[in-house]
């Protein structure tokens, strides 16, 4: 759907409109009555009842839900929506003009969510969002998008896997692993009758022979190597069982240690990192490298990239990355509008929110 | 490294803070009752040693759990049982209002028994789109709002029940300076968190605002605090119904807190950390 430009002609109207009502002296009245407490409250509440619908029911996307399912999307609430522009916009200029800085926090804090609420209202139809599904060595070009990605390497960091302990007679487990079960090298382990010293850790590790070493190349399970003791029927501290327990890796299968009609074994262990080193083109332009990571987007062209998932059933050895792109051009407005309420926040907190409105009030 | 549990630490924790802040509340009934014109000096002591007890608790969790402890709803609760008694604290200070610790000292030790009641295995993992700068501000700031927006509620109700149902409210009476104090303060902190969230949501997600359940309901407390100061404005704080609304917007915000994670709308939220 193109609205552009019309979305910006519609948003001059609106605030030709309020500009008009506020200084042209016939229409003082109407302007004073829509600026008012009581209209402030009417609009927030309508706009606010409508809200409630949605923070309650699972909205969707699908034009042909029923109102309830899809409120944003409705007639109902647009008007909602101009109501509150058309009244707290008027509201905001009825003091356009504070004679002092402690006096400029009405006009702040009004202007600032104005400008917020139709930045957001107005450049809705321009936000372009689009899923890049890359694969390792392939190049992608998508439509709209102004360049060409590939994925040069996915990379994915774990947080320390947790032993757990299962009944391999039963099936059950006994102990799902938790924080006090985290894999960490010199670390003594709790468990059940036994103590459980945790001697090597590998982060990544295959399979050489009987034993497990280091793999610097990231991909594989992590592995420990344990020593599991417990008291005998005297009482005396024995060595129960000793050995390696790893996950999964590439040809590799997981594996546990026996103690009794015990299992000792790794859980799959929690993401803590994951990004894309990819390469991009502009055009015919040269080659960038770059990473995109959760938090960490990348910006280029007017577009951004967010970091979005991956294939998680094959976890660090994913050659498959989602990229979020997202383009915004309205997004400076909304930011303007952030920023001032933000101002005007601060200057409620050194003024209090009286400083501005009342004649003389601290 | 003995890995230190950290729940084993609360349960130890637990007792003293109590204790402390059940002996500062009986010896600030007592210095009430008897109507002293000298401020609760030993009683003020006693709460805030228990609530400094906690909140050492809260960064000997920090440190052993290698993160901020503010992810699950249980983490959370911490934060507020240790914030709201300094609203409490600061209010009977400011405006003599010493009957506020009453309500701020018992709202915190019922989420604190909540805490003992439902053991959560701490863990010290946090997925990939919590680990931001703005994790801290965003969730501390909050907290800081809705332990302030706490405690002007519960000042409002104290002097609500002291006015006779049709007089007029005495706007100046320190029971209502102080709700309305509070939610003013409460209400910037409330704002700078949702604006903090934002923001953050723009770097983590791509887009500052989805229609997310939470965000919907965040949104719904801050309009119903606009309300509020509107209504309270408007009627120069001398009618119960911008009071009612301060109650309302307070439910309002304990929906988005804790609600939204049991109405239908929860499937697709994005803001469950439960792990």
């Amino acid at each position: 759907m193109n609205v552009w430009p019309y979305n910006l002609f519609l948003a001059c109207a609106l605030v030709a409109a309020l500009v008009l009502i506020r200084f042209v002296p016939g229409l003082r009245a109407p302007g004073k009555f829509l600026s008012g407490v009581p209209m402030a409250v009417t609009a927030t509440i309508f706009l606010g009842a409508l809200g409630v619908f949605s923070g309650i029911l699972p909205q969707t996307g699908d034009p042909s839900a029923p109102w309830y399912y899809r409120i944003t999307s409705t007639g109902i609430f647009a008007v909602s929506v101009v109501f509150f522009l058309l009244t707290l916009g008027l509201a905001a200029l009825k003091r356009p003009f504070p004679k002092s800085l402690k006096k400029a926090g009405y006009l702040l804090n009004h202007a600032g969510l104005w400008i917020i609420v139709a930045g957001m209202t107005f450049g809705a139809g321009d936000i372009q969002r689009q899923k890049i599904e890359l694969k390792k060595g392939v190049a992608i070009a998508q439509p709209d998008v102004p360049f060409e990605i590939t994925l040069l390497d996915f990379e994915l960091h774990e947080y320390p896997a947790k032993l757990m302990l299962f009944d391999h007679y039963s099936g059950v487990f006994v102990h799902p692993g938790d924080f006090s079960t985290e894999l960490q090298a010199g670390k003594t382990i709790s468990l059940m009758q036994w103590k459980i010293a945790v001697e090597t850790v590998y982060p990544s590790a295959s399979k050489s022979n009987k034993d497990y070493i280091s793999d610097p190349s990231g991909k594989g399970g992590q592995a420990a190597y344990i020593k599991v003791h417990g008291k005998d029927i005297s009482g005396e501290t024995k060595l129960a069982a000793e050995g390696w327990v790893a996950q999964s890796g590439p040809g590799a299968m997981p594996k546990g240690v026996v103690a009794g009609r015990y299992m000792l074994a790794v859980s799959r262990s929690q993401p803590k990192l994951f990004r894309s080193v990819i390469e991009y083109r502009i055009a015919n332009g040269p080659k960038t490298k770059s990473y995109i990571e959760v938090n960490k987007p990348l910006a280029a062209e007017g577009w951004d990239l967010y970091q979005s998932s991956y294939d998680s059933s094959m976890g660090k050895h994913s050659d498959v990355s989602v990229l979020d792109a997202v383009r915004d051009p309205w997004l400076p407005v909304v930011y303007t509008g952030i920023f001032i309420l933000l101002a005007g926040m601060l200057h409620m907190f050194v003024f209090g929110s009286r400083a501005s409105i009342k004649k003389g009030a601290a | 490294m003995m890995s230190a549990n950290v729940w084993h630490v609360f349960e130890i924790v637990f007792w003293p803070v109590i204790g402390a802040w059940a002996a500062g509340l009986v010896l600030l009934a007592v210095n009430l009752l008897h109507k002293t014109r000298k401020s609760p000096l030993i009683a003020n002591i006693l709460l805030a040693s228990g609530t400094l007890m906690l909140a050492a608790f809260i960064g000997y969790m920090w440190v052993q759990l290698e993160r901020p402890p503010m992810r699950t709803l249980g983490e959370t609760r911490l934060w507020y049982s240790a914030l709201i008694p300094f609203c409490g604290l600061a209010v009977g200070m400011r405006w003599r209002f010493h009957w506020l610790n009453f309500y701020t000292v018992l709202t915190a030790a019922l989420f604190l028994f909540i805490n003992y009641l439902m053991p959560e295995t701490h863990d010290r993992t946090l997925m990939p789109a919590l680990q931001s700068p703005w994790f801290i501000p965003h969730v501390v700031v909050y907290m800081i709002g809705y332990a302030l927006l706490g405690a002007s509620s519960l000042a409002a109700f104290h002097s609500l029940l002291k006015t006779r149902k049709f007089a007029a409210l005495d706007p100046g009476e320190g029971g209502f300076m102080a709700a309305h104090k509070l939610a003013e303060l409460g209400f910037i902190f409330l704002t700078a968190g949702l604006l903090f969230g934002g923001l953050w949501a723009k770097t983590a997600w791509g887009h500052y605002w989805t229609w997310d359940p939470k965000e919907t309901w965040a949104l719904l407390t801050f309009f119903s605090y606009l309300v509020f100061f509107h209504l309270h404005f408007r009627s120069h704080g001398r009618t119960r119904g911008a009071y009612v609304f301060l109650a309302v917007s307070f439910i309002v915000l304990l929906l988005c807190w804790f609600g939204v994670n049991y109405l239908p709308a929860a499937r697709s939220s994005v803001h469950t950390y439960q792990g």
